[in-house]
């Protein structure tokens, strides 16, 4: 073959690679990275629960950077055991919201009750909590609780759900600025892709109807909140 | 073998994949197991740079592959082994390459 093609359809292969691994397991590519307006004025807190070493990684790796680059003030906790780092967790979160004005927190962990941990903290600081996101299964009732302890949104999982794949799409589509309803139905639809694709290749994972209603993502609280900060 | 290394590159290409897998499993146990040998705070750049070397091996390798086969060999050899070997390759970079962009925010 000519060099001429040869150099043509090496440069096609990665470029189609590509393509295909966007269409099947991407939710595509966000042209606007920028960060939204108010960085200054939030910061966020995520904690991971003691799972095995490789989902400590994925979760810390993908979290981090995201927090950092969308908030002034981020902060990582990965616990190494049950109930451990309760005091770091709450000192953190309480200078936080002293010295933020809006505080997101991220909970990713099995079926918890970080509330009560939340709970020590001052009421009139416990108002600068905004966004609560919570990947434990069942914890989608404590949705009122959070909203009276002080937060704005929470969203959270109604069954024994694979929060992880939610939690991937959502982080991406609200550090974009989307407000948290769109963000939810996004990675709700995305979700469901991914199910549907995993029932079809590895079925062993169950089914995309019965997974979707164990994680189908609902919001309490105000479903136009978004990443934007504005001065109160 | 002589004259027919390039058989050569399409079978790396391949055959290099368990590396990255391994090193993306390990990094969980090497940063969160005891002994710890990586301190927490370097879990992402390590992972960042390995995964950035994980991308240009598999495309390095599958792009030479490719283009020596297609330029050297005939061309039904030359499918095949791009099919066989050098596809794969090209696949597994373009997830490394997804999971690098997604994780540094960029896309």
């Amino acid at each position: 073959m000519k060099r001429r093609y040869a150099a043509i359809i090496t440069a096609a292969l990665p470029c189609l690679a590509f393509l295909a691994v966007l269409c099947t397991i991407g939710d595509g590519i966000f042209a606007n990275t920028r960060v939204p307006a108010g960085k200054e004025l939030r910061a966020a807190l995520a904690i991971r629960d003691n799972v095995t070493p490789f989902q400590k990684w994925g979760t810390e790796v993908f979290t981090k950077r995201y927090l950092t680059r969308y908030y002034a003030g981020a902060w990582y906790f990965t616990q190494s055991k049950k109930g451990d780092l309760e005091k770091e967790f709450v000192s953190c979160l309480d200078s936080a919201l002293r010295h933020y004005a809006q505080v997101d927190l991220f909970l990713l962990a099995h079926t918890n009750s970080y509330i009560k941990w939340v709970e020590q903290i001052p009421e009139e600081r416990r108002q600068r909590l905004r966004l609560v996101y919570n990947t434990g299964c069942h914890n989608l009732p404590q949705g009122e609780a959070w909203l009276k302890l002080g937060a704005k949104t929470y969203i959270g999982h109604p069954g024994v759900s694979s929060s992880s794949v939610f939690y991937y799409f959502f982080l991406r589509t609200w550090t974009r600025g989307h407000d948290a309803q769109h963000a939810t139905d996004s990675s709700n639809r995305y979700m469901e892709k991914a199910f549907r694709l995993s029932e079809k290749f590895l079925p062993k994972f169950g089914a995309a109807e019965t997974l979707m209603k164990e994680s189908t993502a609902s919001i309490t609280g105000d479903t136009a909140l978004r990443l934007e900060a504005r001065q109160p | 073998m002589k004259g027919k290394w390039h058989f050569l590159y399409p079978i790396f290409a391949l055959f290099l994949q368990p590396l990255p897998i391994l090193f993306i499993q390990n990094m969980g146990s090497w940063t969160f197991e005891q002994p710890q040998w990586l301190p927490e705070s370097w879990v992402w750049p390590v992972s960042i740079l390995g995964l950035f070397v994980s991308t240009v091996m598999s495309f390095g390798l599958a792009c030479l592959g490719t283009y020596t086969l297609l330029t050297r060999s005939r061309l039904i050899i030359a499918i095949i082994m791009i099919v066989l070997f050098c596809i794969p390759a090209f696949l597994a970079g373009a997830v490394y390459l997804y999971a690098l962009l997604v994780f540094l925010t960029w896309v």
